[in-house]
């Protein structure tokens, strides 16, 4: 390849193991690879979506319908291919859902931009062209947008309900989406909604339905001597990110001594600091006590007899989730403590949990820090609920953030597809046909999810157009059906910004994709250099994979 | 350039595996059902057993679904997730695995010709799972209206023991004693049953006959002296969690010793700080210690010359079984010894076993430990009668505390298959197709029960059905070399509810796990 060298420029400047493509081949290779991963997704968007199961080099098995653990989970080598990845990672960091709607659509843009290429449009102007037209698909969604008020449970439990439509948790979906509104509208407060003040606890055995919520924190450690009580009712709760042991020095102290007097007295003194700090514990009036770091074999024994249950070594998440549900404070020095700050729960207990022993602390005033327990017959069904709920979890903060939903079902994607056919013919110059292009590429999304319904895609997107231009902007597929009926009606809806994330991340992507027109890659660092962070550990056979890629691409195309 | 409906493979990493559409389908059908095929003839009564030799040529006989499953080191992604359904099964409710793993296969069998004739597998999901609510409904319609007796949890454990290789012992007899162990120490004062206070403890030679009930706790342990007390009677118990030997600070200690004086002093300071631990507890009227950490010989000494009996490193769980049973609270430190702190055994006492001590802490105060003590003529003997012992505690207690017990010997799935079929007739749409394909799946079972039983499996399952219809109960019981149709119930073939609804649940999850998956991505 390194006679396709044009202008002249000579070969020697790049390393021996350098590959270079570029120009034509450049674009066709880079779109065809992110083509290639919209594809890979493409099955499992909509109620009917099937799901994809992906084993790693150890073995280990994930199953899952949800597009960014799919795409993260591939090893995915391509560097254009993994700009698309990133979209889906953007999107679920941004809204929590829609990612494999996102790279659906950046690998349809780049489909429609392929064809302009051939007819001779330049990148350039392509790009100009999506830019224009995702600006005023936007502003099109937000005029449409349906608005959401907090007091407006229903539409919130349906919105939760539909991110969770297609996966696993779909069996469950009421008394979930029922478990998913309550935690989000639990931990909201004056700073907004952080979803990581709702921890999820997962539990093999036992069915989906009885998931449940605890309001409160489940912290998952036993108490750390059995001559604790098992359960403190009404409990003062001490939260300590300090170790109740002996104080070192931090520089290595030794101690001369002597005579057995003298050892003695060190002794006494060590056992001594141990039984202070246990009766500060008790002068504050803690009854239960939740420390950071290690408590000493001496300092367990006390607390036992004062009848404390105290934890050691819990994670400083639980603590602070600990703080935030119980009102109080976490204190880093045991000396510090005062009274004011203990926190306050109704019960704190030690409860068994399918086989498995943990603390529970339950019945506060106003938990801002809530415990969702998912239960599932198999470790594999477990793991897909948690992915479902995070994302459900994701789109109702969303929801509450934004205050504007819009109907699901294909319903944006279709009336967008129409309006920006007629906003084109506004736009002058060679953007036009990028406009239309754009419109054409949106069409992707009802296409699909008619095809992964068994459903004749040219009929459903011909009905979805026929009642979008008379006027009926939630008209979306019933995938169950196949009718077109009113989505708005039927609940199905999702929030504002998951669409508009959607297509303002894939716009990007394909653009930045499309204006790339030399693939320079350093040796062995062809796979990597993009590769990101995602796929560490696949570096070293990466190398052959996004080689063979570069260089004789059109061989391995065919291949598959 | 590659065709343009095609899928570039290169965006993989070299050597990633991919199937998918139908054919990623077919393979994890076939491979769960070849699980569940493993497993099958070792249902039931009349069940056979496998011999599973491991790498290293370890060899492992037995009739119990989890642990074959478990060593037979299954490579498939799908054939793992029928491997994870015998092992929640295990967790939640400790027996029903070879049944839900079987069921698992049925389903997934099932669901390969619904996607023959076109059924979209989402509607297969949906059909299985609405069955499988239908299949909850007619289990809580079977729960049986009886109280729970010795007699009948005897029954449960002695259902679930049957079939399995529990040596010359009938399974009445282990069945008494299983049913015994959980009655003692059920119900604590916080009303929670502790699985872990019934312990198991086997040791090869004599035979399974002299298995027998211990009330306490048997410790894999020597006295930590010779010259301690084999036995003793009547004994005050300390359970200790420290270490008994000098005490060193945090802090890096030396002495700086300048003259004999000295030494002497430090030598005789550490002496009698030894002699104050058994100095204390005999003081404190202690007769047996158990500590979980290191005794220092010299106080192992010391406790000898007082006549007390010592174990020393006694795990955690043992000292938990221990306080449990002796009422003894374990203590960190001597400095406050008193009274409540220490517990009551009517005898401990040191038996042997060929080479092996044993040490039998028999009749505390507290009673709250027992342990079944198995004995059996080879190791794969004992082996497999503590896998049979550890089902049956689990289902007794499953049967206590988890609602109660149903028929065994097919007749609740026959009744389940019933109404499913029944009620499949009012559900609209495709997915009745599925619904009706669960209640085959079910009827499965008392087949493979007949088969295994060496009947007729279609003259078994008619004959089921007919009497289900005129009785209301019907279930497959062996006799003689074949089987017949008989009331469980009154054969005494009884199992806990838990363990059905556990398997149609755990089944039905994973079955629709795999038919979802429609693409498999395998990395080298």
């Amino acid at each position: 390849m390194s006679q396709r060298m044009q202008q002249g420029q000579p070969m020697i400047i790049l390393g021996e193991d350098s590959q270079r493509t570029s120009g034509q081949d450049a674009q066709s290779m880079n779109i065809t690879a992110g083509k290639a991963v919209a594809e890979a997704v493409r099955t499992t968007l909509g109620p009917k979506g099937m799901d994809k199961m992906l084993v790693d080099s150890g073995g280990q098995v994930v199953v899952t319908n949800d597009g960014v653990t799919i795409l993260k989970e591939m090893d995915i080598d391509h560097p254009a291919a993994n700009m698309i990845v990133e979209v889906s990672e953007t999107q679920e960091d941004e809204v929590g859902d829609g990612t494999t709607t996102a790279v659906i659509n950046a690998g349809e843009l780049l489909d429609q931009a392929e064809d302009l290429l051939d007819s001779d449009v330049h990148a350039t102007t392509i790009a100009q062209g999506y830019r224009q037209a995702a600006e005023k698909a936007k502003e099109v969604l937000e005029d449409n947008a349906i608005e959401v008020t907090e007091d407006d449970r229903e539409t919130l439990t349906k919105i939760a309900a539909t991110a969770m439509t297609g996966k696993g948790a779909e069996s469950a979906k009421d008394l979930l989406s029922e478990l998913v509104v309550d935690a989000v509208l639990a931990v909201k407060d004056d700073d907004g909604i952080d979803t990581n003040n709702v921890s999820i606890e997962k539990v093999v055995g036992g069915t989906i339905d009885n998931s449940e919520l605890v309001e409160g924190v489940i912290v998952d450690k036993e108490r750390v001597d059995e001559n604790m009580p098992y359960a403190v009712e009404d409990a003062n709760i001490a939260i300590l990110d300090d170790a109740l042991e002996v104080r070192e020095t931090e520089i290595d102290a030794e101690v001369n001594v002597t005579d057995p007097d003298q050892l003695q007295q060190f002794l006494d003194q060590e056992e001594k600091q141990l039984k202070e700090m246990v009766d500060q514990l008790v002068e504050v009036g803690a009854d239960a006590v939740f420390v950071g770091d290690g408590i000493d074999d001496m300092a367990q024994h006390y607390l036992a007899k004062e009848g404390i249950l105290a934890v050691r070594r819990a994670k400083s998440s639980d603590l602070k989730r600990l703080a935030r549900a119980t009102g109080g404070r976490v204190v880093s020095s045991l000396d510090d403590i005062e009274a004011d700050d203990l926190g306050f729960a109704g019960s704190v207990g030690q409860k068994d949990v399918g086989g498995d022993e943990r603390i529970f602390v339950e019945d506060v005033e106003d938990a801002k820090s809530v415990t969702l327990i998912l239960r599932g017959g198999t470790e594999h069904v477990v793991d897909e609920l948690e992915r479902a709920i995070e994302d459900s979890l994701g789109v109702v903060r969303t929801t509450l953030e934004d205050g504007k939903v819009l109907p699901g079902g294909g319903a944006p994607e279709t009336e967008l597809s129409l309006q920006l056919r007629e906003f084109a013919d506004s736009v002058g110059g060679r953007e036009q046909l990028a406009v239309e292009a754009f419109a054409e590429a949106l069409d992707i999304i009802p296409r699909t999810l008619a095809e992964n319904a068994g459903l004749d895609p040219i009929d459903s997107l011909v009905d979805l157009r026929s009642r979008h231009d008379g006027g009926e902007f939630a008209a979306g597929l019933d995938a169950y059906t196949g009718e077109v009926i009113d989505m708005e009606e039927e609940g199905v809806v999702e929030p504002l910004r998951v669409k508009t994330q959607a297509i303002e991340s894939a716009t990007e992507a394909a653009v930045m994709i499309l204006r790339i027109d030399d693939v320079i890659a350093a040796g062995d660092l062809s796979g990597g250099q993009t590769g990101s962070d995602d796929d560490d550990g696949g570096a070293p056979g990466g190398m052959g994979g996004g080689m063979g890629g570069m260089g004789g691409m059109g061989g391995m195309g065919g291949a598959m | 350039m590659a065709s343009r409906m095609q899928q570039p493979l290169y965006i993989l990493a070299e050597g990633t595996n991919r199937t998918h559409g139908r054919s990623a389908q077919d393979s994890n059908i076939r491979a769960g059902k070849a699980v569940a095929e493993a497993v099958r003839t070792t249902l039931g009564p009349r069940g056979m057993d496998k011999m599973l030799v491991d790498s290293s040529g370890e060899v492992v006989i037995t009739n119990d679904g989890a642990t074959i499953l478990e060593k037979m080191d299954i490579e498939h992604p799908a054939a793992q997730m029928l491997v994870e359904v015998s092992q929640t099964q295990e967790e939640e409710v400790g027996d029903g695995t070879t049944t839900a793993a079987v069921l698992t296969g049925e389903l997934l069998a099932h669901a390969e010709d619904l996607l023959d004739d076109d059924l979209h597998p989402t509607v297969i999901v949906e059909g299985y799972t609405e069955a499988a609510r239908i299949a909850q409904d007619a289990i809580d319609d079977m729960v049986l209206d009886v109280t729970l007796d010795d007699d009948l949890l005897r029954k449960v454990a002695e259902s679930s023991m049957t079939g399995k290789g529990t040596g010359d012992v009938t399974a009445d007899v282990l069945a008494k004693h299983v049913v015994k162990a959980v009655q003692m120490v059920h119900e604590d004062d916080n009303g929670v049953f502790h699985r872990d206070d019934v312990r198991v403890l086997t040791r090869t030679g004599a035979s399974s006959s002299a298995t027998e009930l211990v009330e306490g706790v048997v410790l894999d342990k020597e006295p930590v002296n010779e010259n301690m007390p084999r036995s003793v009677s009547d004994a005050t118990v300390a359970v200790l969690d420290m270490k008994l030997d000098v005490r060193k600070s945090e802090v890096d200690t030396e002495y700086n010793i300048t003259s004999v004086d000295q030494l002497t002093a430090a030598i005789d300071a550490e002496d009698s700080e030894l002699r104050g631990y058994a100095k204390a507890l005999a003081d404190a009227g202690v007769d047996v210690v158990f500590c979980t950490k290191s005794i220092d010989d010299r106080v192992a000494g010391f406790l000898a010359d007082a006549g007390i009996l010592a174990f020393k490193s006694v795990k955690k769980s043992d000292a938990r079984a221990l306080a449990r049973a002796t009422g003894a609270k374990r203590l960190g430190s001597l400095s406050d010894l008193d009274e409540s702190d220490l517990g009551r055994v009517d005898a401990v006492s040191i038996r042997s076993f060929g080479d092996d001590d044993l040490a039998f802490v028999e009749g505390g105060a507290a009673a709250r430990a027992v342990t079944l003590f198995l004995r059996g003529g080879t190791e794969h003997v004992v082996d497999e009668l503590e896998r049979a012992i550890e089902d049956a505690v689990d289902v007794v207690v499953a049967a206590i505390d988890k609602g109660g017990v149903v028929p065994g010997a097919g007749a609740t799935e026959i009744a389940i298959a019933d109404r499913i079929r029944s009620e499949a007739a009012g559900i609209e749409g495709r997915k009745q197709l599925a619904v009706e394909a669960y209640a085959d799946a079910v009827e499965a079972l008392p087949r493979t029960l007949a088969e295994n039983t060496g009947m007729d499996p279609i003259d078994a399952l008619v004959d089921l059905r007919a009497r289900y219809e005129t009785e209301g109960l019907a279930g497959i019981i062996s006799s003689g070399r074949s089987g017949e149709i008989g009331d469980p119930v009154e054969l005494g073939v009884i199992d806990p509810v838990a363990v059905k609804r556990e398997a149609i649940e755990s089944a039905t999850e994973a079955a629709t796990m795999i038919v979802r998956i429609d693409d498999v991505i395998a990395a080298k």
